[in-house]
C-alpha cells in the first residue's frame, strides 16, 4: 500500500510472493501446500507495518521469505522482494548473509531460546558488530554497551557479562533488539516480539520498538496475532488469511472501517470487542492449504459468498490507500 | 428455610514455598492467600508471571500440598488427604490445562478419553457410558466423527472443547481452568468462552478461571482476584474493578491492555523495571520497587487487605487512592 | 532460527482398501526394512514348516555317507556324523526363533514394567533401579552368560533365561527415557487428575506412548539373541551336538574346515549371518518408520 503518491520509494517492497510446500503424504504421494499466494506489501521509512492473521495464515512465512530463509520443503515459486531497491531473490547467499544482521534484522518470539546459551550476552552483541563491520574488539565491546543502554537495560556493564539463562524474558527480548540494532539495521522484522511476555513488560518492549523506528527513521514489519498491538503501535496493517493478504491499509482506516469480512470477524473476536451470543462467533474450519479452493480463500466461511467468488480473485491494487481483495467488500 | 450451600472452594491463608535454586533459598510462590468460590460462581484469578496463580490452581485441586493453610472443597477439608484418598474426590474437582495439545493422551481416541472418568468413577455399563459421552459431545459441539479421532487430528479449539468435556463428565463442583484460551486463535476464543458460559448455566458448576488476559475476564467472571508475587493485591466484583481499579498494580495492568480501538490511544502508565524474583522477596510491600505511588513507608510494612466499597485492596496508601479517585 | 515447517496434511479416511495402499507405501519407503522383513519371514516359514521342507530327519545319521560332498542325494552334504546338513540347517531355524522369541518376550515382560515404574516414580526407586540395570548391562555379556549357564546347567530354558535377563536393562532404559520425557507432558498429570490409579497410568497411558524406542530395538535384540546363543554353543556351552542348532553345527564343522569339508560349517554359518542381517535391516527400517519426525508431515 503506497499512501500518497510522490513519496519516497518504499524501503521494502514485496510483490506477488508465492511460496509452496512440497511434502509426501502417508501414501507417499507428493502434495503441494500453497502457503503464500500473491502477497504484496510496501513499507516506508519511519513506518511500522503490522501483519496479522491466525495460525497458518502465512505471517511468519512471509517474514522468513523476506529474509531469504526458506529451506526445503518450502520454496518461493514466484515473486519479487525489493529492499532498498535491490531484489533480494537475486542475491547470492554470501551477499544475503552480509545483509542479514546488518541492514535487515529479525527479532523473534521466545528470546531465551534464540540466544546462544554458551556465550555472554554482551559478547553476542559485540560479535555481530565485529563480523559485519570488521570492528576491533574494544570498539565492539563499547558498541555493545552502547546498545544495551539504548534498549534501556540498567547497569549495562554488569549485564553484559550475564548468560542468557540468567535474564528474564523481557531482558532477553531487549538484548535481541540490541543485537538487531547494533549495525544500524534499516529494517527490523519482529515476529511476535511481545507474545509470551508479561503484559506490563510487553508495553515496554513495544514502546522501545516504536521509539527506535521513529528516531532512526528505520522501518519495521511487526508480525502478531494481537490486534490490540497493531492498533496501538502500527501505522499500516495487512490482514492475512490462508496465505493471501486480504486487506491492507492505514491502521486507523482498516480498524474503524474494515472492508473484508475476515477483518471484521477478527476485530469482532478481539477480547475487548467480543459480544457473546452472536452466531458470528463461530470460528469455522481452518483452511486446508493443500486443497485451497479456486478463487477467494475465504469463500467457505463467508456469509456474502456468490458464484463469482469461486473465480479469479483480484490482486491488491498497488496504488490504493486502503485495498481489499474481495468481490463484495463493505462500503468504504 | 433455604439451605446455604457450602462454597465450592475455600482457600484459607495458603502459603506455598518451593525449594529454591541455591541451597537454603526458598521460592515464595504463594504468600497468605485466602480465596472463596461460591457454588455456581466464576472467579477469575489474574496475574503475570511469578504471581502464583498457576500454583494456586494446582493447590486448589491438591496437585500440590500447601506449606501451610487450609483447602476446603465443598465444605470438606482436603488439605492433608493422601493421593489415594483424593482419588475418590477427583470426580468433584477437575482441571482444564493451558496447552490442549499436551493434556490429551495422543494415543487415545477422543471417545476413550471421555469415557475414562466414567469408567473410573461410575458403575455405568458400556451403553450408559456411551450415552453420556454422546450427550456431552453434543453439548460441546464435538460432532460424532470427531469422537473417533485422535488428538493430533483435531484443531486447538476442538481439543480444548474435548478437554472441557472430559473435565465435566463426572459433573464436578469445581473446575479450575488454567489459561484455557491463551494458546488458541482469536476467533476460537469467543467460542470457548460462550461454551463455558452455557455449560455453567446448565450445571451450576463453579469455575476458577486463571488468566493474564483481562479482556476475557470481563466476559466470564463475576469476581476477580488480582495477584502479584504470590499475594492478593485487589479482589472484588469484576465490574467495579474494571470501572475504577484501585491498587496501583491493578491500574498498571489495566492500562497496559491494548485496545483495538485506534481512537483510544490512551495515556499509558508504563511500569518501570521487572517483576522481582520470588526467591528474595523484598520486605514490606512487594510492589514498592515499581510502584508509581511508593513512599518510604511502603518498604517497611507489608500491607494487608482492607475493605473498600465491595472489594478488598492491599495498599498502605489506600485512603489517598480513594480520595484521588 | 527455525525454518517454518510444512503445514499439516489433511486427514485421510481409513478402510481396508486404503490399508493395503498404506502398507505398500510404507514398504516402498523403506526398502531396507522391507527386505529385512522378507528375510525374517522366509526363515520363519522354514522354521514352521521344517518337517515338510527338510528332506531328511535332522538327527538321523547315515554312517555310510559321513562327510559326503554336496550332491544330488545330500544337497549340501553331510557332517561328521553322517547327518544331512541341509535338513539340519532348516531345523536350525526353529532353534533360532525358539530362542530369539522367548528371549524377547522375557526382556519385554520384565524390562518394560521396570522402566515404566522407575521413570514414573523417580527418586530413590529410580536411582536404585538404574544402578542395578547398569550393573547387568556393563558386564561383558558373553562372559556373564557363560558363567551362569555353566553353573546352572546346559538346557535351552537356562539359555533363554540368561540371555533374556541381559535384554532387560536395554528395554528398561529405553522405556524409562521415554517416560521421563513424557512425564512433563500434561496428559500424565491430567490422568492423575482424572483419578487414575498408578497401574493405569503406567500401562494404559504411559506404555503406548513410550514403547517406540523399545519397539525399534526389538528386531535388533532378536538378532543379538540369535548371535549370542550361537556363540555360546560354539564355545561349547548351552546347546550341544547332535541338536541341529547353527552355533553347535559351526563348532562341529570347524574341525573339518582345514581338511576341505567346508559345507559343514559354512552352510549353517551363512544361514546364521543371513537371519541376523535380516533382523538388523528390519530393525533399521522400523526405526526409520517410527521416527517421530516423520510423523509430523502427516495427520
Amino acid at each position: 500500500m503506497s499512501g500518497a503518491p510522490g513519496l519516497a520509494a518504499p524501503l521494502l517492497r514485496v510483490h506477488d510472493l508465492h511460496v509452496h510446500f512440497v511434502a509426501r503424504d502417508r501414501f507417499n504421494h507428493l502434495r503441494t501446500a500453497r502457503a503464500l499466494n500473491g502477497v504484496s506489501l510496501q513499507i516506508r521509512r519511519g513506518q511500522i507495518f503490522g501483519l496479522v492473521g491466525e495460525t497458518g495464515a502465512g505471517k511468519s512465512l512471509t517474514a522468513h521469505a523476506v529474509m531469504q530463509l526458506l529451506r526445503e520443503p518450502a520454496r518461493r515459486v514466484k515473486g519479487e522482494i525489493r529492499f532498498e531497491d535491490q531484489d533480494l531473490t537475486e542475491l547470492t547467499e554470501d551477499a544475503m548473509n552480509r545483509l542479514r544482521g546488518d541492514r535487515i534484522a529479525m527479532v523473534v518470539q521466545s528470546p531465551k531460546t534464540s540466544l546462544d546459551p554458551l556465550t555472554r550476552v554482551g559478547e553476542q552483541i559485540a560479535r555481530i558488530h565485529r563480523v559485519h563491520r570488521k570492528a576491533s574488539e574494544p570498539q565492539a565491546r563499547e558498541k555493545a554497551l552502547q546498545m544495551l543502554r539504548a534498549v534501556g537495560i540498567p547497569d549495562p556493564e554488569s549485564r553484559a557479562q550475564a548468560w542468557p539463562h540468567e535474564l528474564s524474558g523481557g531482558m532477553a527480548q531487549r538484548v535481541l533488539i540490541a543485537m538487531a540494532l547494533v549495525n544500524d539495521a534499516q529494517l527490523i522484522i519482529a515476529d511476535e516480539p511481545s507474545t509470551g511476555l508479561d503484559v506490563t513488560v510487553q508495553a515496554q518492549i513495544l514502546d522501545l520498538l516504536r521509539d527506535t523506528v521513529r528516531t532512526r527513521q528505520m522501518a519495521s514489519l511487526l508480525i502478531t496475532h494481537d490486534l490490540g498491538v497493531v492498533a496501538q503501535y502500527c501505522d499500516q496493517v495487512g490482514v492475512m488469511f490462508a496465505g493471501s493478504l486480504v486487506e491492507a491499509g492505514p491502521v486507523a482506516e482498516v480498524f474503524t472501517r474494515p472492508r473484508h469480512p475476515y477483518t471484521r470477524h477478527l476485530l469482532d473476536s478481539s477480547p475487548d470487542r467480543i459480544v457473546l451470543g452472536q452466531s458470528q462467533n463461530r470460528a469455522g474450519t481452518a483452511p486446508d492449504l493443500y486443497n485451497l479452493p479456486p478463487g477467494c480463500p475465504y469463500q467457505n466461511r463467508c456469509a456474502r459468498v456468490q458464484q463469482v467468488c469461486r473465480g479469479p480473485l483480484m490482486d491488491l491494487p498497488e496504488d490504493a490507500d486502503h485495498g481489499v481483495r474481495c468481490h463484495f467488500p463493505e462500503a468504504a | 428455610m433455604t439451605m446455604v450451600q457450602a462454597p465450592a472452594l475455600e482457600l484459607q491463608d495458603i502459603v506455598k514455598h518451593f525449594p529454591g535454586p541455591r541451597r537454603g533459598s526458598v521460592v515464595h510462590a504463594v504468600n497468605n492467600v485466602s480465596l472463596t468460590v461460591q457454588a455456581g460462581e466464576t472467579v477469575a484469578l489474574v496475574g503475570e508471571s511469578g504471581s502464583g496463580k498457576t500454583t494456586l490452581g494446582r493447590l486448589a485441586l491438591r496437585l500440590e500440598s500447601p506449606t501451610s493453610g487450609c483447602i476446603m472443597l465443598a465444605g470438606q477439608d482436603i488439605t492433608v488427604l493422601s493421593q489415594s484418598q483424593l482419588r475418590s474426590l477427583r470426580p468433584h474437582m477437575q482441571m482444564v490445562f493451558q496447552d490442549p495439545w499436551a493434556t490429551l493422551n495422543p494415543r487415545m481416541r477422543i471417545r476413550t478419553i471421555l469415557e475414562e472418568p466414567l469408567k473410573l468413577h461410575t458403575r455405568d455399563n458400556a451403553s450408559q457410558r456411551l450415552e453420556r459421552i454422546h450427550a456431552m459431545a453434543n453439548q460441546v459441539r464435538l460432532g460424532g466423527q470427531l469422537l473417533e479421532r485422535f488428538p493430533a487430528q483435531l484443531s486447538g479449539g476442538q481439543l480444548q472443547r474435548a478437554a472441557l468435556a472430559r473435565a465435566l463428565m463426572t459433573k464436578p463442583k469445581l473446575v479450575v481452568l488454567d489459561e484455557p484460551t491463551s494458546s488458541l486463535d482469536l476467533s476460537v476464543r469467543a467460542e470457548i468462552l460462550e461454551l463455558l458460559i452455557s455449560l455453567r448455566e446448565q450445571s451450576q458448576v463453579s469455575f476458577l478461571f486463571i488468566t493474564h488476559d483481562l479482556g476475557t475476564v470481563r466476559l466470564i467472571a463475576k469476581r476477580i482476584v488480582v495477584l502479584y508475587l504470590g499475594a492478593v493485591v485487589e479482589s472484588g466484583p469484576t465490574e467495579e474493578i474494571f470501572q475504577s481499579p484501585a491498587h496501583p498494580y491493578t491500574r498498571a495492568l489495566f492500562s497496559a491492555q491494548l485496545s483495538t480501538d485506534v481512537r483510544q490511544r490512551r495515556e499509558r502508565q508504563i511500569l518501570q523495571g521487572e517483576i522481582p524474583s520470588p526467591v528474595d522477596l523484598p520486605s514490606g510491600c512487594t510492589f514498592a520497587g515499581r510502584c508509581p505511588m511508593a513512599q518510604p513507608a511502603c518498604q517497611a510494612q507489608r500491607p494487608v487487605l482492607q475493605a473498600h466499597q465491595h472489594r478488598q485492596v492491599a495498599c498502605l496508601r489506600l485512603p489517598e487512592l480513594v480520595a484521588a479517585g | 532460527m527455525n525454518s517454518p515447517s510444512a503445514p499439516a496434511l489433511p486427514d485421510v479416511p481409513s478402510g481396508m482398501g486404503q490399508l493395503w495402499r498404506r502398507i505398500s507405501a510404507i514398504a516402498r519407503s523403506t526398502p531396507t526394512g522391507s527386505i529385512g522383513l522378507v528375510i525374517i519371514a522366509l526363515f520363519a516359514l522354514l522354521a514352521l514348516f521344517a518337517p515338510w521342507l527338510a528332506p531328511f530327519d535332522p538327527v538321523k545319521p547315515f554312517p555310510t555317507s559321513v562327510l559326503a560332498r554336496p550332491g544330488t542325494q545330500f544337497l549340501v552334504g553331510t557332517d561328521g556324523n553322517g547327518m544331512d546338513v541341509f535338513s539340519r540347517t532348516i531345523y536350525g531355524a526353529r532353534y533360532a526363533f525358539g530362542i530369539a522369541v522367548p528371549v524377547l518376550l522375557f526382556g519385554l515382560v520384565v524390562g518394560v514394567p521396570i522402566g515404566l515404574y522407575a521413570g514414573y516414580r523417580g527418586g530413590w526407586v529410580d536411582e536404585i533401579t538404574l544402578r542395578v540395570m547398569d550393573a547387568i548391562r556393563v558386564f561383558p555379556s558373553i562372559i556373564l552368560a557363560l558363567a551362569i549357564v555353566s553353573a546352572t546347567g546346559q538346557s535351552l530354558a537356562n539359555v533363554v533365561l540368561v540371555i533374556g535377563m541381559l535384554d532387560v536393562p536395554v528395554f528398561a532404559r529405553l522405556v524409562r527415557a521415554e517416560v521421563l520425557a513424557m512425564r512433563a507432558g500434561g496428559f500424565v498429570e491430567a490422568a492423575v487428575n482424572a483419578g487414575n490409579p498408578t497401574w493405569r497410568i503406567l500401562f494404559v497411558h504411559l506404555l503406548p506412548n513410550c514403547i517406540r524406542g523399545a519397539m525399534a530395538q526389538m528386531p535388533i535384540r532378536m538378532a543379538w539373541a540369535v548371535r549370542v546363543s550361537a556363540t555360546l554353543a560354539f564355545i561349547g556351552v548351552g546347546i550341544q551336538a547332535p541338536t541341529p542348532e547353527w552355533g553347535a553345527m559351526i563348532r562341529q564343522g570347524a574341525d573339518y574346515m582345514i581338511s576341505g569339508e567346508w559345507w559343514v560349517s559354512i552352510v549353517p554359518g551363512v544361514a546364521l549371518v543371513t537371519l541376523i542381517i535380516g533382523f538388523s535391516m528390519f530393525g533399521d527400517g522400523l526405526e526409520e518408520l517410527l521416527d517421530p519426525r516423520r510423523q509430523k508431515g502427516s495427520r
